[in-house]
């Protein structure tokens, strides 16, 4: 205990004595410790811990399986059906709903209500924190129409008030009472904020509407397994009692878990594994500049050894030096955690699952600690290998004449340095293919023309009935119509949701009135002015105009590749849709165009196959909450932001507006890939700088250790570029090696990224050379001070030493 | 061959200017093998830098045949270096990374020979200094005496008109040191100027004219 202390506090003053090194090696460690603590946060919260609900292993999410083998919601009718014959559930639960605008808290508000039926948060386990939850006459058709709230939406648009009972919220029907608040840190959905009851509004019939999520409890003392069975039966049962009239062949349970983080999962885990890289990195770093440490003290070992220390005592002084330096990292580095993990979940807005649940809490810490003792030990045994492999007796001398061969710990330094830039190549390819992959979606085009047009979308606050219906109906055509006479624009147009947004609903529809012949498509409503707008190509017929009145038989326009898969050898313009089960509206759609195709479903995604209906001829229910107007302009577009904002106040006051160009449209599609490039590349960058380092390191040293080779090659007749060839030769062989080394680990490993990548192969050509080139001259830069360093070396004092 | 007018150098310590060499006045004619003598620290191995060219910091005038070596940029004192002069080192300096082939080659490979012209001279002087059986060992294992000749083959492998040789018995047995300067009376008969210094009156017995050095000056020759 004596000598540990003892140990320590030398460790201290020798840390303190070497500023550089000990700056050097705690700033490399902390950004690693940093990075991966933060990752590892994230990590944590999102796919490892479980879900914040009692027995949350038991909940499952109950999803249709299509004749394509693909999971999709679920309709009404088949969720009765399963809630009433199942054998294995302890309760299940339909929700469904999104944003909406909710009046009677202080002001109008944008907040996200879910339609819940009774057994909701029986499912989950969760009580209200304050008031009640529903009661059993309140979810029924014609109960009193009550809300819960989350803990949130309380503070936020309620005042925190424990005496809400006079509280009315107007969400998308009836005025909502509310009796109870969720308790804090309670959200599911992501993000809901108000829960009504489902069953006050009467039940859907359409067994091929899929407009449902459904949760469930497995009963005690069920497996997931027999629970899966169970349903599946169910499943296949109603495939035979309704065959075509359902679209489900099959029914499945997914823990929630793994549905809610099944997208996130395996890109999380890559930023992991690249977070891991970087690590590396920074650990050989350290290596490097201890090993370092560990020759130009041979001296200092030799006399202690001279004097009796023995090899463990020594290596016990290297360990507890180390320890204090990683100490000293992971308190910085968890600094750093804090400001990274901020900074990443402010970077991924909206595309990570539970982020909620995610914090560096005591695991992220713990896992921290285990990493930096883990690399303590380590670090602390690297120089140890030195005094294992050099007898004393050389040590001593060598330390006397102030030079040491020290091969052993340069070969090691060496493949320190090659271990580094080949892990650097590795996270450089990776972020170049992202990049690469980022650029080319930039440049597809996305069926629009996105310049110069912004985009206005409007929530409104209300309960839909026939004469509202029609004050709807004038309010949009009054306001495009407005939109138009506006100075400067070209063309304005609505739409009921926005490419690339991934707001749009689709379904199946019946061509030409055949029940029997039917089609999968988009669903969009849009008004005559939308295609101008969006710069949409028409490529035959027309689109809506003045003869679409309400009166006359409903148009549609619909998109060339719906064309090309529906009608492949004939005209589709005078032929008809069956779309109701999107809009309940079973009147006839009939075809009056056909426009360019749309990429809706994201620029990586091929061109959605899209039924446009007209706006104005369609039932109103639609456009309630973000209903979209697309504005082109002569001149950029967002100059028109304010006056569109005033017209559209003058006009409805309550109406919640959110501008964005269609530029910001496209790039917001793009953002969680923006997210993992921005990683990768950050991670590319810094390892590039850490291995810049390593190489700058290991040459100097070496640059210092050949001095008097050098000298005697000068002797020699070696001039300015030989001894520059000299150096950089032996820097960039081992650069070399690393790229090498890195590209076959690339080819390997990049593999992983396949799903990130778009129209880039995993072993791009380009990539590889141009990652080798930026590493070679980086490398090369690193090597360049200590060659010219060595072109200065005098022969005359080189020699002098005999 | 070569001729030196009131040579001087000085070191610099701090704001003192301390002087090694103060005014030497030397002529060497091309075919000599002179030694070099006078106390320690009399500015012995200064000198020989001088003339080897190493060294850029004095005044004085030198002259190389006819060619002022004072008057030359660095760049071109290099390439009279490697033209005409080779070293032999108290220490030997051999690179210890290198066989002895490739210890033969290193000045090669700072001055302009072909690949097979390299080859044939590494060969031919291996032959020579009777070091063929060696080529492939490291210095490390060879004897003193062994080293240092590799140092002398190293020295004239490019066939430099001149040697120049700072003790380079100062590590060897008197057997050694005996081969190594009958080694150099072979190359002096052969046409080499030599240069060396030393402490040892028998290996000065081997040259022809001996130059003694004082205190910066060269204070009297004897032949
Ligand atoms: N690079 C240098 N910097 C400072 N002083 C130097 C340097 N080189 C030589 N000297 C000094 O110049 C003086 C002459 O040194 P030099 O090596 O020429 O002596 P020497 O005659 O060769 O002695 P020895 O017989 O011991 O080799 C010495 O006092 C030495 O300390
Ligand atoms: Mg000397």
């Amino acid at each position: 205990m004596q000598t540990l202390w003892q140990d320590l506090r030398y460790a201290l003053r020798v840390l303190k004595a070497r500023p550089g090194f000990t700056l050097a090696a705690v700033l490399s460690l902390s950004l690693g410790i940093g990075a991966c603590t933060a990752i590892f946060s994230i990590v944590d919260g999102v796919l490892l811990r479980s879900l914040p609900y009692p027995q949350a292993e038991k909940i499952v999410q109950l999803n249709e399986v299509n004749e394509k083998g693909i999971q999709i919601r679920v309709t009404e009718p088949n969720y009765l059906d399963v809630r009433a014959r199942h054998n294995s559930l302890a309760a299940i639960a339909q929700f469904a709903g999104g944003a909406v605008v909710v009046t009677g808290g202080n002001e109008p508000v944008r907040a996200r209500a879910f339609w819940v039926s009774g057994d909701y948060f029986k499912v989950l386990g969760v009580q209200p924190m304050l008031g009640r939850g529903f009661l059993p006459e309140e979810s029924k058709q014609g109960g009193n129409p009550v809300a819960l709230v989350s803990y949130g939406f309380w503070q936020r648009v309620l005042g925190g008030t424990t005496d809400f009972s006079g509280r009315r919220l107007n969400v998308d029907g009836p005025a909502f009472t509310v009796v109870g608040v969720m308790p804090q840190g309670f959200s599911y959905p992501q993000d809901a904020d108000i829960w009504v009851p489902r069953e006050v509004e009467p039940p859907q019939t359409s067994r091929t509407a899929h407009n449902w999520s459904v949760i469930a409890r497995i009963r005690d003392g069920v497996t997931l397994q027999q629970a899966q069975t169970d349903i599946s039966t169910l499943g296949k049962q109603l495939r035979q009692e309704y065959s075509k009239g359902t679209d489900a062949v099959d029914l499945a349970l997914v823990p929630l878990k793994e549905f809610l983080t099944s997208k996130v999962r395996s890109g999380l885990l890559l930023l992991l594994a690249a977070v891991g890289l970087l690590l590396l990195v920074a650990c050989a770093n350290v290596a490097n500049l201890t090993l370092a440490q560990a020759t130009m003290r041979s001296s200092e070992f030799a006399v202690r050894a001279a004097l009796g220390a023995s090899r463990w005592r020594m290596a016990r002084q290297f360990i507890s030096e180390n320890l204090l330096l990683t100490v000293l990292a992971g308190v910085l580095g968890i600094l750093f955690s804090f400001w990274g993990t901020d900074l990443l979940l402010t970077l991924n807005q909206g595309n990570l699952p539970r982020v909620q649940e995610i914090a560096v809490n005591w695991r992220a810490l713990l896992f921290t600690l285990g990493l930096a003792a883990t690399i303590a030990v380590v670090l602390g045994l690297v120089p140890v290998t030195r005094f294992a492999n050099l007898d004393l007796q050389t040590n001593l001398k060598e330390a006397g004449r102030g030079q040491t061969a020290g091969g052993f710990s340069q070969r090691l330094r060496g493949v320190l340095v090659v271990a580094q830039v080949a892990l650097t190549m590795v996270l450089l390819v990776s972020a170049g293919l992202l990049g690469r992959s980022f650029l080319k979606l930039m440049q597809t085009d996305p069926g629009f023309h996105s310049e110069s047009a912004v985009a206005m979308t409007l929530s409104l606050p209300t309960t839909i009935d026939k004469d509202q219906e029609q004050r709807y109906r004038q309010f949009h055509q009054q306001l495009v119509e407005q939109l138009k006479q506006m100075p400067g624009v070209i063309a304005a147009g609505g739409i009921n949701a926005l490419p690339l947004t991934g707001r749009g609903s689709n379904g199946r529809f019946q061509k030409d009135g055949n029940p029997a012949t039917t089609g999968e498509g988009e669903y969009r409503l849009a008004s005559g002015g939308y295609f101008a707008a969006m710069g949409i190509p028409i490529l035959r017929g027309r689109i809506f105009d003045e003869r679409d009145t309400g009166n006359a038989p409903d148009a549609c326009v619909i998109s060339q590749s719906l064309a090309k898969a529906y009608w492949p050898n004939e005209d589709p313009i005078g032929r008809t849709i069956q779309f109701g089960n999107m809009d309940g509206d079973k009147d006839l759609l009939h075809i009056v165009g056909i426009v360019g195709d749309v990429r809706d479903g994201g620029l990586d995604a091929k061109p959605s196959a899209t039924v446009y209906a007209h706006s104005l001829q369609r039932p109103q229910w639609w456009q309630v909450s973000n209903q979209s107007y697309v504005i082109r302009a002569q001149m950029d577009a967002a100059t028109l932001i304010p006056s569109l904002r005033q017209s559209v106040q003058a006009a409805n006051s309550d109406a919640l507006i959110r501008f964005q160009t269609l530029n910001e449209v496209v790039t917001d599609s793009l953002d969680s890939r923006r997210f993992s490039l921005i990683i990768f590349g950050a991670f590319a960058v810094v390892a590039l700088l850490l291995a810049a380092a390593g190489v700058y390191g290991v040459m100097s040293y070496s640059v210092t250790q050949r001095t008097h080779e050098i000298g005697v090659r000068m002797a020699l007749g070696a001039q300015k570029n030989a001894v520059l060839r000299l150096v950089i030769g032996q820097g960039m062989t081992l650069t070399f090696v690393g790229i090498a080394i890195g590209l076959v680990t690339s080819i390997g490993v990049t593999r992983l990224l396949k799903n990130l990548l778009y129209d880039v192969s995993t072993y791009d050509p380009v990539t590889m050379i141009g990652v080798a080139l930026v590493l070679t001259s980086i490398s090369l830069a690193a090597c360049w001070i200590p060659a010219l360093r060595a072109t200065k070396v005098d022969p005359m004092t080189a020699l002098r030493n005999e | 061959m070569l001729t030196l007018r009131k040579i001087e150098r000085a070191f610099e310590f701090g704001r003192e200017k301390n002087y090694v060499l103060r005014g030497v006045n030397l002529d060497i004619e091309e075919g000599e093998f002179v030694t070099i003598m006078g106390p320690s620290g009399a500015g012995k191995s200064t000198l020989l830098h001088i003339l080897g060219l190493h060294d850029n910091a004095w005044v004085g005038e030198y002259y190389f045949f006819d060619q002022a070596a004072h008057k030359l940029k660095p760049k071109d004192r290099a390439e009279l270096r490697n033209k005409n002069i080779g070293f032999v080192f108290q220490s030997y300096h051999l690179l210890d990374q290198l066989t002895v082939q490739e210890n033969l080659e290193v000045p090669l490979s700072y001055r302009n020979y072909g690949r097979a012209e390299r080859e044939q001279l590494v060969r031919e002087t291996l032959d020579r200094f009777q070091l063929t059986d060696k080529k492939h060992l490291y210095p490390s294992k060879l004897s003193g005496g062994l080293q240092q000749l590799i140092g002398v083959a190293r020295a004239m492998i490019a066939r430099p008109k001149l040697i120049l040789a700072d003790e380079p018995t100062g590590n060897l047995h008197s057997a050694q040191a005996k081969e190594i300067m009958e080694m150099f009376c072979k190359l002096n008969e052969q046409g080499t100027t030599i240069i060396q210094v030393t402490h040892s009156e028998i290996n000065a017995g081997y040259s022809r004219r001996i130059v003694n050095i004082h205190d910066g000056n060269v204070v009297g020759e004897d032949h």
